[in-house]
């Protein structure tokens, strides 16, 4: 580990914090929206040159900080990163800017709340990646419930934001009780490992649990509950259902974070894989067979849907599901390919989601017998949704590319079978994006006001710009966010293979990521 | 001479790409009178065709070494992907002939009548689909192949849809899109399973490690190519997409109909060494080249239009290739495609002529042979129902499943798991009392509400109605229990667990 006195992943944690307490004092001519765009703006700038301090070459937590909390119970704030989270932050941060630009005009009432709230969720999120504590990681886990459910709550769009906001609210919170179960269990094994006072040798900090060897009897009772929690967060099916009935209900800007912010499959590879490591090899067929009818099923029920919003929220499923098959697969190339389309997907459907939100201000409705023809008025918006499309389905020259081929030989050394089921996928992808495509953009336009829409305004179109600009770099240069990533994969999969933590006599090591065929 | 190749694709690239920018961003190009995209087109392509002779030139001349490495693309693990290209042999003359017709028909797009929404769309498809398939044409391994492959399906979509305003059109496009699709996933099996095996994706080392697989490996990647070069080359069952490029307009059909399904049959060219040592693939290659022979020759006949006629007379020329290909004749199938996309393209450039021709002179009768028997004469009309079958086989259950899925998703798991709605009323004001957050719902929310039952009659029999003799046994007997409980809890783990249970709720 390396340490450094400037602390820049605390003040990433604490700069939207503050910038959300002082909304409450916000006054014209610095209004909250103002304050949020500058804070937001601060915190992109603050993680990119974080990203520049990175050392990509070591694969050992850096930046770290560790404040003491509770010294008596060994708990603490610690922040650290690692090659698995580093490209997370940037990303994030950029999502919530895009969101507070996006929504310049359309937040009409209690703008200091609103803005407050956006701006505490960000603060969590960014807790949540930067955290090397299990305690802490629940803490940001939970408290990004508050704004997540008064954003729904207060400020949702749909018939029954109320009841989205509920199911919300208590999806979230029955997720993290297996969680917590699941880190206090590693905590006392770490007491019972070293002998000593219980208090006094309880440990919580990730670099401590990943150091002590976990008993295989345990780590097959630990992995379930971590998988259990993190499968009804990401959503896996058949947890699923809270996404797309907070996508179609939620202010726009909270659908797209929700879609975009993938801080539950983040856990797994952080946690439920890195402190399980036995168990996470011997299970992954579980993994696998999750990720694989999560990507199916949804879609495949993806097609039926009627809704842009639905559909993009069933889409999130989907490719939540295609990113466990690349964790499964427990080789580079697939942990490679999972993390880079999980950046990518927060990118293109955070992005399709604007899109539609900006339809939806326009037009009144994201569905898809209100729309049609919207190519010949808005040719601009129209291009737009077409290459982040093509993002998704991961075309040639987009970050999409690069990601979808990784995670299919990943899958394909690891297991053919699963190969195959993400192939599919793809294909099943094209079949339910471009129906609506056809819907939504191309005929005759159905209605008058489409006639009359205004196309993308200047700021909606800075805002897509950079992630459009980013979507392509990406796709013809793929290597910078790998060499990021290359050495905490391969860190990541050698814990997986380390025998230390195999320790229960007797059990023989699954294999790990090797061909079958 | 060898670094030229890279300008070949990368050209037309860049000019696709300044083209989307001036329509993204607002800037000047966009207009319908503008002729700067029709320059910016028609010089890339140019230049394109220029470089693409030249390196052709050189190949003749022996001035190449044969390949040209750019340097490396993506790198994971034992993956190592490399953006390299040939350039000696059939992919040089080949990208020097699909780019002079790329070329024709950049200038024939700057010359032709497009009203609507202006030729800058078609100008970005046109240069993209040249930079794709010159991509794929000139790539030394699978994934730049594979790069090319894709890139002109999304091109053929656009292309196809060019005119937003035709349904038909877009209709057609998604066909022509998910067909390839389909084939796309063949392809990249292939490429996974080649590199599962072998660690590498060029093409000669595919070639050169041949013998170190086994039969049913060379089959298995052998049989998941096929899929992609059937696929692509509009061969059964995959030959409904052909006939749909005439939906869109000219020279856009030109180009997706006369050049795009010539590059299934140059996949399989460059897969000759798999298919010499892969019996199986190489005998349905051959059964299928010949029943698409067959079936274009056929519906051909039966066509009224020209244009229709002619995308089933190119169907059936390339299962034609396919049959030569399945037989062994690889040199003839190599000039039978170069000759047959020249032939193609310039008839599809021709049509409007041909067209004014035929209403002159009245249009061609149908042969004798389909109409001799009318049960055939029907077949051929309907085009021996490819549609129907591909229909009833595939899109039908895949749309049944979803739809049985997407019930059993709204009606059985969201209803399990609590649906915002569950409290529906006609209206959602009722359904919403204010002062309320939702209601609980779902097999959550009743075992909730369950438990909440339990406790609230319990609360009412011991504390509502005072402490009695039964309410003293009743305490006595869960003092008994909790002493059970304090014990348990006094285990390590478990104490722990309370404590910052404890801890967590204060937060």
């Amino acid at each position: 580990m390396t340490a450094i006195n400037f602390p820049p992943l605390s003040l990433l944690v604490l700069l939207p914090l503050v910038a959300a307490l002082l909304t409450a004092f916000s006054r014209p001519p610095l209004p909250a929206k103002m304050l949020a765009l500058a804070a937001t703006a601060l915190e992109l700038l603050l993680s990119i040159w974080v990203l520049f301090r990175f050392d990509p070459g070591n694969s050992r937590f850096q930046l770290v900080e560790h404040y003491p909390w509770m010294p008596d119970l060994q708990i603490g704030f610690m922040f650290g990163l690692d090659g698995i989270a580093v490209l997370f932050v940037p990303v994030a941060a950029l999502l919530v800017l895009m969101t507070v630009l996006a929504g310049w005009h359309s937040v009409q009432t209690r703008p200091k709340l609103y803005y407050g709230l956006l701006l505490m969720l960000e603060s969590m999120a960014m807790g949540v990646y930067l955290t090397l504590d299990t305690i802490n990681f629940l803490l940001f886990w939970e408290l990004t419930l508050p704004p997540l459910f008064l954003l729904t709550g207060l400020w949702g769009i749909g018939a029954w934001h109320r009841g989205a906001a509920m199911k919300l609210g208590l999806t979230l919170l029955a997720a993290a009780i297996p969680l917590l179960f699941a880190f206090v269990m590693l905590a006392a094994n770490h007491a019972d490992q070293n002998g000593g006072d219980l208090t006094a040798t309880l440990a919580f900090t990730l670099p401590a649990l990943m150091e002590t060897p976990v008993p295989y009897s345990l780590q097959t009772q630990v992995f379930p509950l971590l998988l259990l929690g993190f499968a009804v967060t990401a959503p896996l099916v058949p947890f699923h259902t809270w996404l797309s009935s907070a996508t179609m209900e939620a202010p726009i800007a909270v659908a797209t974070l929700l879609l975009g912010l993938k801080l539950s499959v983040f856990g797994i590879l952080r946690y439920a894989m890195q402190l399980t490591p036995a168990a996470a090899v011997e299970y992954s067929w579980v993994l696998g067979i999750l990720g694989g009818i999560t990507l199916i099923y949804a879609s495949l029920v993806a097609m039926q849907q009627t809704s842009l919003r639905r559909m993009l929220a069933y889409a999130g499923t989907g490719h939540t599901g295609l990113a466990i098959i690349g964790i499964s697969a427990l080789n580079v190339q697939g942990l490679q390919g999972a993390i880079l389309l999980l950046l990518n997907f927060t990118v293109s459907a955070s992005c399709l989601m604007l899109i539609t939100g900006f339809i939806h201000a326009r037009l009144g409705s994201s569905e898809a017998v209100h729309l049609g023809g919207l190519a010949g008025a808005m040719p601009r918006l129209t291009g737009f949704f077409l290459l982040f499309t093509a993002v998704g389905l991961g075309m040639p020259g987009t970050s999409g590319f690069p990601a979808e081929l990784l995670l299919i030989f990943g899958a394909m050394i690891a297991h053919p079978s699963l190969a195959i089921t993400a192939v599919a996928g793809l294909v099943f992808t094209a079949a339910y994006t471009l129906p609506m495509l056809r819907r939504v953009f191309w005929g005759p336009a159905r209605h008058p006001a489409i006639t009359r829409a205004q196309d993308l305004k200047p700021r909606e179109l800075a805002v897509l710009a950079l992630p459009a600009v980013l979507a392509l770099w990406l796709g013809f240069f793929p290597g910078t966010t790998l060499n990021l990533t290359k050495n905490a994969a391969e860190a990541w999969l050698n814990r997986l293979t380390t025998p230390a933590f195999f320790s229960a006599p007797g059990h023989t090591r699954p294999a790990v990521g090797q061909a079958k065929l | 001479m060898d670094a030229l190749v890279i300008l070949i694709p990368l050209l037309p690239l860049l000019a696709a790409l300044w083209l989307t920018g001036t329509v993204l961003c607002g800037l000047p190009g966009n207009t319908p009178n503008n002729t700067l995209s029709a320059d910016i087109s028609k010089g890339a392509l140019m230049l394109a065709a220029f470089l693409a002779i030249a390196l052709a030139a050189a190949s003749l001349l022996g001035k190449n070494t044969g390949s040209f490495s750019v340097g490396q693309w993506l790198g994971s693990d034992t993956l190592n992907i490399r953006i390299n290209y040939q350039s000696n042999g059939l992919p040089v003359f080949l990208a020097a002939l699909f780019a002079v017709l790329l070329a024709m028909a950049a200038q024939f797009t700057a010359g032709c009548f497009l009203p609507a929404v202006g030729k800058t769309p078609l100008h970005i498809g046109l240069c993209l689909f040249a930079s794709a398939i010159l991509q794929l044409v000139l790539s030394a391994n699978a994934i730049g192949t594979l790069m090319g492959w894709q890139l002109t399906a999304f091109c053929a979509l656009g292309l196809t849809v060019y005119s937003h305003r035709c349904l038909a059109a877009s209709a057609s496009g998604l066909t022509i899109f998910l067909v390839q699709r389909t084939g796309d996933a063949g392809f990249l099996l292939g490429a996974g399973l080649t590199y599962a095996w072998t660690e590498n994706l060029n093409w000669a080392h595919l070639s050169s490690q041949l013998h170190t697989l086994s039969s049913g490996q060379v089959t298995s990647i052998g049989l998941c190519y096929l899929l992609a070069i059937l696929a692509q080359s509009a061969q059964l069952p995959f030959s409904i997409w052909l006939p749909r490029t005439i939906d869109s307009t000219l020279p856009a059909n030109a180009i997706l109909a006369a050049l795009m399904p010539h590059t299934g049959i140059y996949l399989l060219l460059l897969l000759q060494p798999v298919f010499e040592e892969a019996l199986l693939p190489r005998i349905l290659l051959g059964v299928v080249g010949f029943s698409t022979a067959v079936y274009g020759y056929f519906t051909g006949l039966a066509q009224t239009a020209a244009r229709n006629a002619l995308a089933y007379a190119i169907a059936a020329q390339l299962g034609i290739m396919c049959l030569e290909a399945s037989l062994g004749f690889w040199q003839l199938a190599a000039w039978h495609l170069c000759a047959h996309a020249a032939v193609r393209f310039w008839q599809f450039l021709n049509l409007p002529v041909l067209q004014a021709a035929l209403d002159e002179t009245g249009a061609r009768p149908h042969t004798s042979r389909p109409t001799a028997s009318r049960r055939l004469f029907v077949a051929c009309l309907q085009g021996f129902w490819l549609d129907l079958f591909i229909g009833w086989t595939l899109i039908r259950p895949i749309r049944r499943l979803s739809h049985d899925l997407a019930f059993f998703d709204r009606h059985i798991v969201d209803q399990l798991t609590g649906n915002p709605q569950h409290r529906l009323y006609l209206n959602p004001v009722l359904a919403q009392p204010a002062g309320t957050l939702g209601n609980s719902g779902g097999l959550p929310g009743k075992l909730t509400n369950s438990a909440a039952a339990v406790l609230q009659w319990f609360d009412k029999q011991l504390a509502l109605r005072g402490v009695g003799k039964s309410g003293i046994d009743y305490g006595r007997k869960l003092g008994f229990i909790a002493n059970k409980i304090e014990r348990l809890l006094l285990g390590p783990r478990y104490l722990a667990l309370v404590v910052f249970i404890t801890l967590l709720v204060a937060f």
